[in-house]
Formats: C-alpha cells, sequence, structure tokens
C-alpha cells in the first residue's frame, strides 16, 4: 500500500538578494502512513518547518523547490498548478500554526473562520456551514460552541484559539495535519489538552499528523514515528521508543543530554558551537564541526543512512559503534 | 455597543464646552474693542459705554460666559461687527461652498491616493513602488498656494479647461482645480497611509494561515486584509473632513471661492471678533463631530474597540 506521503530528495532553497539561492533544506526522504504520527524535531534553523511549507507549497515569493518530489495521495504536489494546489491547501492537507492569538483575524469572528473552508471548499451555504461550524466547535471541545461562534479572537484565551484553530483545520476532513509547533506559545496545562485533543481527532477520522515541534517530551506523549533534522538534513529516524532508547547519531543525543535533569547540582548541557546558517553547512557531515566524536573521515565525506535498528536509519559513520550508555 | 456610543457622545459633549470655555477665554486675548468697533471711530465716551453697556460687556466675568454659554445653546453666535447680520447666518451662507470644496478635496484624496498606495505595496521594492513614492514625495512638498496658481494659470487660463476661479454652476465644473489643490497632499498622505498598513498586514501570520486554508490572493485581499484597512481610512476620512469643514484660506484665496475660511480672513482683518469666533466654533464643531462619528464607526468594524 503507497504511503500517504512521500517526500523524496526534498531540497529547497532561498533566493537571496545577490540571486543567489541558499539552500535550507537538503535531500530530504521521509514518508508517511496514513493515520499515523510523525515527528519532526529540531532545534530553529534545522529545516523542519520549511519542510512543511514546502510540501503545502507556501515558499513565497523568494522560495524554491530545487529538486525532489513531493507524492501526497498519488499526485506530485511539487509540480501542481496554484489553482489545484488551493484546492488541496485546507481541503486535504490542514496546517495549524504556532501562535493562535495572531493566526486568527482579529476582525472576523470565530464563525467566520469556520465557515470559510466550509463554504469555500465543500461549497456549503451559509446555513449549513453555521451549523456545522458549531458541531466542530463542539467537537473540539466548546459546550458553549451556539455562543462562541459569535466571539471574537481576542475574547478567547490562548488555548482556545488553538482549539478553533484547530477545528477550523480538521473542517473539511484532510487527510495530512501538519503541525507546526502547534504547543509551543500555550502553557503546560493546556498543551496537554491540546495533545490530547489532536490525538482524539486523529483517532477518529484516522488523519495522518505530521508534528512539528523542538519540544522532546511531546514527541514522547504524541509521536510514533520521529525524524530529527540537522541544517537542513534529516541525520536519524526511528520509531519512538528507539529513539529515546537507542539513539543513534551524535546529534540526537547531544538533543537527549540536553533535556534538564532533575538531579540537585546538575549543570545544563548544550551541544557546543552553534546550528550553521544556510550555506554555511560544514563540508561532510554537516554535524561534522559541533561532534565530540568526529572523525576525519566525517569531515571530509557526506555519511549515507546506516540502518541500526528496525525502521531506524542514521546518516553517521559511527551509527553502529556508538557507545550504548550515553547518560 | 451602545455603551460605546453613549461614553463617545458624552465625551464629545465635554470636548465642546472644553472648546466653548477656550474660545470664550481667547475673544478677551483678542486685541480691539467691539464697543469701539460698533461705535466707529468718532464717537463719545458716552456712546461707547451705552454700546458696551448693550453688549453686557461691563459685566462680570462669569456673568458673560453664563450668557457666553446661553447664547451658544439657543445657537446665537452673535452678530457681526462688519455686516450687522447674524454671525450664524453668515457662516450658513457660506457652508454649501465649503462642503463642496471639502468633498472634492476628501474625494480627490481617496480615489488618487489609495490606489496608489495599493500598487506601491503590492509592487513594493520595485521601480512602480519607487517612481509612486518619488511622486509623493513631490506632492508633499508643493506649496498648496503655488499649485492652485499653477493650476489656474495652465488648466484654466492657457488651456482654458476650467474656470478662472470663483463659483459658480455647474458647481462640478468650479469645484475641480480648488479640490484637486487642496486634495494633493492628502494624495501623497494617503498612498503611504496605505503602502505601510498594507505591507504590515500581508506579514501577519493570520494572513499566512489564511492562505494555508486555500484562499486564492484576491480572496484573502477581500475578506482579511481590506477589513483591517478600512479602520485606518475611517480614522483619517474623518479628520480630514473635519479638518476641510474649519475652512481652508489658503485655497479659498487663490481661487476666489466662497468658503467660511476666506470670510473668516476678512472677519481677522477687520477685527470683526463676533465672525472670527464663529468661524472657529463652527471649525471646531465639525471636527468634534467628526471624531465622533469616526470613532462609531471604527468601534463598529473593529471589535476590539468596543471592549477598551
Amino acid at each position: 500500500m503507497g504511503a500517504l506521503l512521500e517526500v523524496s530528495g526534498l531540497t529547497v532553497g532561498f533566493i537571496q538578494e545577490n540571486k543567489r539561492i541558499l539552500s535550507a533544506v537538503n535531500g530530504v526522504d521521509f514518508t508517511l502512513e496514513t493515520g499515523e504520527t510523525l515527528g519532526v524535531v529540531g532545534e530553529s534553523g534545522s529545516g523542519k518547518s520549511v519542510t512543511s511549507l514546502a510540501i503545502m507549497r507556501l515558499l513565497g515569493d523568494t522560495g524554491r523547490i530545487q529538486s525532489g518530489k513531493i507524492i501526497f495521495d498519488g499526485l506530485d504536489l511539487s509540480s501542481l498548478t496554484t489553482a489545484r494546489m488551493r484546492e488541496i491547501r485546507g481541503k486535504d492537507i490542514a496546517m495549524i500554526f504556532q501562535d493562535p492569538m495572531t493566526t486568527l483575524n482579529p476582525v472576523l469572528t470565530i464563525g467566520q473562520h469556520l465557515m470559510e473552508p466550509l463554504r469555500i471548499h465543500l461549497g456549503m451555504g451559509k446555513r449549513e456551514a453555521r451549523e456545522r461550524a458549531i458541531e466542530l466547535l463542539r467537537l473540539v471541545g466548546f459546550p458553549r460552541a451556539g455562543e462562541i461562534i459569535d466571539e471574537f479572537p481576542h475574547q478567547l484565551s490562548g488555548g482556545m484559539c488553538q482549539r478553533v484553530m484547530i477545528a477550523v483545520a480538521v473542517a473539511c476532513n484532510p487527510k495530512l495535519l501538519i503541525a507546526d509547533e502547534p504547543t509551543t506559545a500555550l502553557d503546560v496545562t493546556i498543551q496537554a489538552q491540546i495533545l490530547e485533543l489532536m490525538q482524539k481527532i486523529q483517532q477518529e477520522s484516522n488523519t495522518a499528523i505530521l508534528f512539528i515541534t523542538h519540544d522532546l517530551a511531546v514527541v514522547a506523549e504524541t509521536c510514533e514515528r520521529v525524524i530529527v533534522m540537522y541544517a537542513g538534513t534529516i541525520v536519524e529516524e526511528a520509531p519512538v521508543n528507539e529513539i529515546f532508547d537507542h539513539p543513534a547519531h551524535p546529534y540526537t543525543i547531544g538533543l537527549l543530554r540536553s533535556l534538564p535533569q532533575l538531579e540537585r547540582g546538575s549543570r545544563l548541557y548544550s551541544i557546543p558551537g552553534m546550528v550553521p546558517a544556510p550555506g554555511q553547512v560544514p563540508p561532510g557531515c554537516c554535524f561534522s564541526n559541533r561532534c565530540t566524536l568526529a572523525i576525519d573521515r566525517c569531515r571530509s565525506e557526506k555519511p549515507f543512512y546506516l540502518e541500526v535498528g528496525d525502521r531506524h536509519r542514521a546518516g553517521c559513520w559511527l551509527a553502529k559503534e556508538l557507545p550504548k550508555e550515553v547518560f | 455597543m451602545l455603551r460605546y456610543v453613549v461614553n463617545r457622545l458624552a465625551w464629545t459633549i465635554f470636548d465642546l464646552l472644553v472648546i466653548l470655555t477656550i474660545t470664550f477665554a481667547l475673544s478677551y486675548l483678542l486685541p480691539g474693542d467691539p464697543a469701539r468697533t460698533i461705535a466707529g471711530p468718532h464717537a463719545s465716551i458716552q456712546t461707547i459705554t451705552a454700546i458696551r453697556h448693550q453688549l453686557g460687556l461691563d459685566r462680570p466675568l462669569y456673568v458673560q460666559y453664563g450668557r457666553y454659554l446661553n447664547n451658544m445653546v439657543h445657537l446665537n453666535l452673535g452678530t457681526s461687527l462688519q455686516f450687522g447680520t447674524p454671525v450664524l447666518q453668515a457662516i450658513w451662507a457660506r457652508f454649501p461652498a465649503t462642503l463642496e470644496l471639502a468633498l472634492a478635496g476628501l474625494i480627490f484624496e481617496i480615489v488618487v491616493g489609495i490606489p496608489f498606495g495599493f500598487l506601491a505595496a503590492l509592487y513594493r521594492g520595485r521601480w512602480l513602488d519607487r517612481i509612486i513614492s518619488m511622486i509623493s514625495m513631490v506632492c508633499l512638498s508643493l506649496p498648496q498656494f503655488w499649485v492652485g496658481m499653477m493650476l489656474l494659470f495652465i488648466a484654466a487660463f492657457k488651456w482654458n479647461l476650467f474656470p478662472l476661479g470663483g463659483y459658480g454652476q455647474p458647481v462640478i465644473w468650479y469645484v475641480i482645480l480648488p479640490g484637486i489643490t487642496l486634495g494633493l497632499v492628502g494624495v501623497a498622505y494617503y498612498c503611504q497611509l496605505i503602502r505601510a498598513r498594507l505591507l504590515d498586514l500581508l506579514e501577519r501570520p493570520f494572513i499566512q494561515a489564511a492562505r494555508a486554508r486555500g484562499l486564492s490572493e484576491a480572496g484573502i485581499m477581500f475578506r482579511h486584509v481590506l477589513p483591517n484597512i478600512v479602520t485606518t481610512l475611517i480614522t483619517q476620512i474623518g479628520m480630514d473632513l473635519g479638518y476641510f469643514m474649519a475652512g481652508v484660506v489658503v485655497v479659498e484665496a487663490v481661487f476666489g471661492w466662497p468658503g467660511i475660511g476666506l470670510q473668516a480672513w476678512t472677519g481677522i482683518q477687520a477685527l470683526d471678533v463676533p465672525i472670527i469666533m464663529g468661524t472657529v466654533l463652527f471649525g471646531a464643531f465639525w471636527i468634534v463631530l467628526a471624531n465622533f462619528v469616526m470613532d462609531v464607526l471604527y468601534a463598529s468594524v473593529d471589535p476590539r474597540i468596543r471592549v477598551s
């Protein structure tokens, strides 16, 4: 059975002022099955958001898909016309963004936001759309749906706004939901509610979720598989338990070590150095200049992926020899 | 919403009261003695004193203030020292011409300024944007009297397309040149305002979120951008209208336009205090009224305002 989403060899760049193009994503491959939740983990600048924007073809005037294919449900998204892509956005693939307070239009009611995709993609009339909107609000946990529908975003809290965003996103029953840091701007208790809601929706409609985050705890909570991105490349891919129990890439290990420990007096570990800007990625392995285990080969040859377990691959020359105990 | 309107109305009335009081105080600072002006240069002291008593100028200040407020409520703005006719009547006679000029200027500003602002924003950084910005700068810098005179000289005198100033029928033919003169600075201003606002809005996350829902660029413009721009426009248009209604002396002088500005100017020269004060109050009233209408319209479009 073909995967719902197959990304192969995706390279995305942005045209600079001097007309040259700098790549933010370099040769990314991954697949996503129907109903699966895939986590995309990485720091700022790793290329995870750019990847999702590339899938949605929302790269803006300066962004370009330089090479690669994005096959969604049999369609190659990278070669579709803008008009055709618009039919897919909001209907078959939906996206929710980081800060819910700024992703809602302040002068439109909650109802107007919800009815928009219903009327545009499903051709619903006003009355029908309004009823469906109220249903959607109940689905995401608003008992007072009939009142909320006429309120404005500034009258709701951050958590409520994000639930509205989720309602808007699932309005047309998309096959794929891309969630770009959906809980980063919310506090922890609300975060839990939102994650729970997303899981409930996924179970009920079998929606696949591409969950982009820098928060490993969230990944552990919600994802079945994880890909770790660094400087525009995937450095490791594994089922979620494997990633935490047997990380096979120094970067992943570094991320895990950076998680605060609860022991008294423990110092926070941070990976030495900084994420390279696009265009300044070191030759050979992209992580070689910050890696404590790097050997000469790492600096000169770009590693290919080594299988280190069941559906577990890592882009590191030393993947199979890494010490098991890293903590 | 009703609470908001009532609240605004209360403040408007308060504003008017403050303006009336300040105007009253100002009239005492102006040079000239109304009694002496009415009496004429050869009048005797007794005549002047009698007139002063008649005008109530010998009563204590608070009594005069009370009478003043009472007059205001009854819309009695006094009598012109030059013409001997009621001030309100004199001003009201010039009101239609003032309104016509104000509207002409406003329409010109909006019709030319806004589309150019849109173009400049949509083609940001490219040559069209640069040209529009340059032209804006020029428009902002040209003095009104010069523009007016140039238009008269070229369009009216040389090319004979428009009348050489003045007021007549059909009004539209007479109002075009003064309207352009009045609105030219505003064109540049609206253009820059719209451009800046549009650029700011287009960067906002909710615009990207709307794209992610599959909206076309036109859909985004109409459903998401325009409602947010309308508030800026309402504010600016309200202010302009109020300001124009207070009289625009320079344009009226250049074109011989029979508006209240020119009347106030001659009043100043003749020290016709009632006319001066009357015009000030008339203009202030319009500005305050325009502000009130603006506030209400703004609140009806932007729900956030009603709460604060």
